[in-house]
């Protein structure tokens, strides 16, 4: 697969705050979900907005689908990049549903029929066109969130950022944003990537990046690094459940596969291991 | 807060929502215009039965305009009984000092009450039927011609639909913050001026920084999805000038005219 971001050399620091990147490198296969998790303070986010072009670099490149992120390119880079925010509230740019979804459309000059069609499509895509009308303050969090990603489809991009966006939501919207997006991802064939604190998020991912204080620390699948609870929690990270029961479970004396497992798998496991007795 | 019926809005179906803003703002200052001009009984008479017929167009109940009015009821009041109590002319009917009631005065403390009620009524059919976003959208569309004078339109108009969109979002955060203080012990509406000026502080710097975030974070977002300037933009939601507009301005000039011939 070819890499759909690549970053090379990437030095940056706010004003006034100590070196945030330092000669940072990672690239991000086309077509995969990758989950970028860190403490607060280790540089995710920003790491987002870099790539966006919402930040400036100090050195170094930035490539987004074969385009370099600089000024002269801004406006391309963004058509290829698709971002939802973490608060729900401040993205929301339209007085309703349909003008928010209608907003990145505007900014890129689309005909006013060609956007009714557009608008329509995405918001069915989403399943918020029963919404239209309405106004932000009458929305629930993951519902903002649903609009927010409508917005996105809307300009058909061929990478989508999760900033944090689930961290809002309760657990039943952020488990419908999750499958959304999964969905979403299978049909538009989209490159994910999802920037969290939410370990189950991080668990479906193709690929988990670690970072902290600007470096990454770790590179891995899901399964290779999610049963490695010591290292989860040296850098702040929480600790799967399936994870946290099969450590339960070795305390007791019970040999347990020595890999992550996600739910289904750890049900199958148990099962087969209480008939074999 | 609740039963403040100007500026709120009722969905409907009438000739009057299905006009477009633009016209529709243009309207009501011509019809306050046209108020201004009214000076005898006949005048007052045409305008009272149009004013009726606009509210019949407008498929609100009667009851809303009266809500609409009540916050303002002391104001009438105050200047009707000025307009009786102190003016000049006319044969007196009663003296006591200062005051004096003649039969011109009370007359023209009748207009004054008329004139108040015509205001009041058709901005309030202008909110009813219209919504912000539409009125938003209406300003945009006749301040247009202020671009050959270079002024920012377009900005103007961005800035007004999003102020428009954060009124309930600051509202709720307003209320929150108010409750979260007065856990912590704030007391706020009792007091002295001074004490409850000093309550408002820690009501208005959360409310203002919290403003700076959203503004920051909007911001953001509206860069990452492209948008660069407000000139060189494609618009979404248009309204078109239409026959019911047509139609509804040629009816409004001939009362004008009308009003015209039969003031003294």
């Amino acid at each position: 697969m070819e890499n759909i971001i690549e970053i090379n050399n990437l030095s940056f620091k706010y004003p006034e705050q100590n070196q945030l990147f330092d000669n940072l490198s990672l690239s991000i296969e086309a077509g995969k979900w990758t989950a970028i998790l860190g403490q607060n303070g280790s540089g995710k986010s920003t790491l987002a907005r870099l790539v966006d072009g919402l930040l400036e670099a100090e050195s170094g490149t930035i490539r987004v689908a074969g385009l370099e992120v600089n000024d002269d390119n801004l406006q391309l880079v963004r058509n290829q990049i698709g971002m939802v925010f973490q608060n729900p509230e401040d993205q929301f740019v339209g007085a309703t549903v349909e003008d928010d979804v209608a907003f990145g459309l505007e900014n890129r000059e689309q005909p006013r029929q060609q956007m009714q069609l557009v608008v329509k499509e995405s918001l069915e895509a989403v399943g918020m066109w029963e919404y239209r009308n309405r106004i932000p303050a009458s929305l629930s969090g993951g519902q903002k969130q649903r609009v927010a990603i409508a917005g996105i489809l809307a300009i058909k991009p061929k990478i989508l950022i999760l900033d944090e966006s689930t961290s809002m939501l309760d657990p039943k919207g952020r488990q419908e944003i999750i499958d959304l997006v999964k969905e979403i991802k299978e049909k538009e064939e989209l490159t994910v990537i999802s920037i969290t604190h939410d370990i189950e998020e991080a668990a479906i991912a193709d690929r988990i990046v670690i970072i902290n204080k600007g470096t990454v620390v770790a590179d891995k699948t899901p399964i290779e690094l999610l049963n490695r609870e010591d290292f989860l929690k040296k850098y702040e990270l929480e600790t799967p459940f399936t994870t946290k029961l099969l450590s339960s479970l070795k305390e007791l004396g019970i040999s347990v596969p020595d890999k992550y497992l996600n739910d289904e798998e750890l049900i199958s496991w148990i099962k087969k291991s209480l008939s074999q007795k | 807060m609740s039963n403040f019926i100007f500026g709120r809005y009722l969905p409907g179906e009438s000739w009057i929502h299905k006009m477009s803003p633009q016209s529709k703002l243009l309207l009501c200052f011509f019809f306050v215009l046209t108020v201004f001009f009214a000076n005898n009984v006949w005048t007052y008479g045409v305008l009272v039965v149009v004013m009726l017929g606009i509210i019949l167009l407008s498929g609100v109940s009667i009851s809303y305009f009266i809500k609409g009015i009540r916050p303002l009821i002391w104001l009438i009041i105050f200047t009707v009984l000025l307009q009786i109590l102190f003016s000049s002319g006319g044969t007196p009917i009663w003296n006591w000092g200062p005051f004096s009631i003649t039969d011109e005065s009370l007359i023209n403390g009748g207009y004054i009450f008329i004139r108040f009620l015509l205001i009041i009524m058709i901005s309030t059919v202008l909110t009813l039927t219209t919504t912000p976003l539409a009125i938003a959208d209406g300003v945009q569309t006749i301040l247009k011609p202020l671009k050959y004078v270079h002024f920012p339109v377009e900005t103007l108009a961005l800035m007004l639909s999003i102020a428009l969109r954060f009124v309930p979002t600051l509202m709720d955060e307003l209320e929150t913050i108010m409750n979260a203080q007065r856990s912590r012990g704030v007391d706020f509406g009792s007091g002295s001026i001074v004490k409850r000026v000093k309550s408002a502080v820690p009501l208005l710097v959360p409310l203002f920084s919290g403003a700076i975030t959203h503004a920051e974070n909007l911001s953001t977002a509206m860069e990452a999805r492209g948008f660069a300037d407000s000139e060189h933009r494609s618009k979404y939601r248009v309204y078109h000038w239409q026959g019911k507009d047509t139609i509804t301005w040629l009816f409004m000039i001939i009362i004008f005219v009308i009003i015209i011939f039969i003031r003294k």
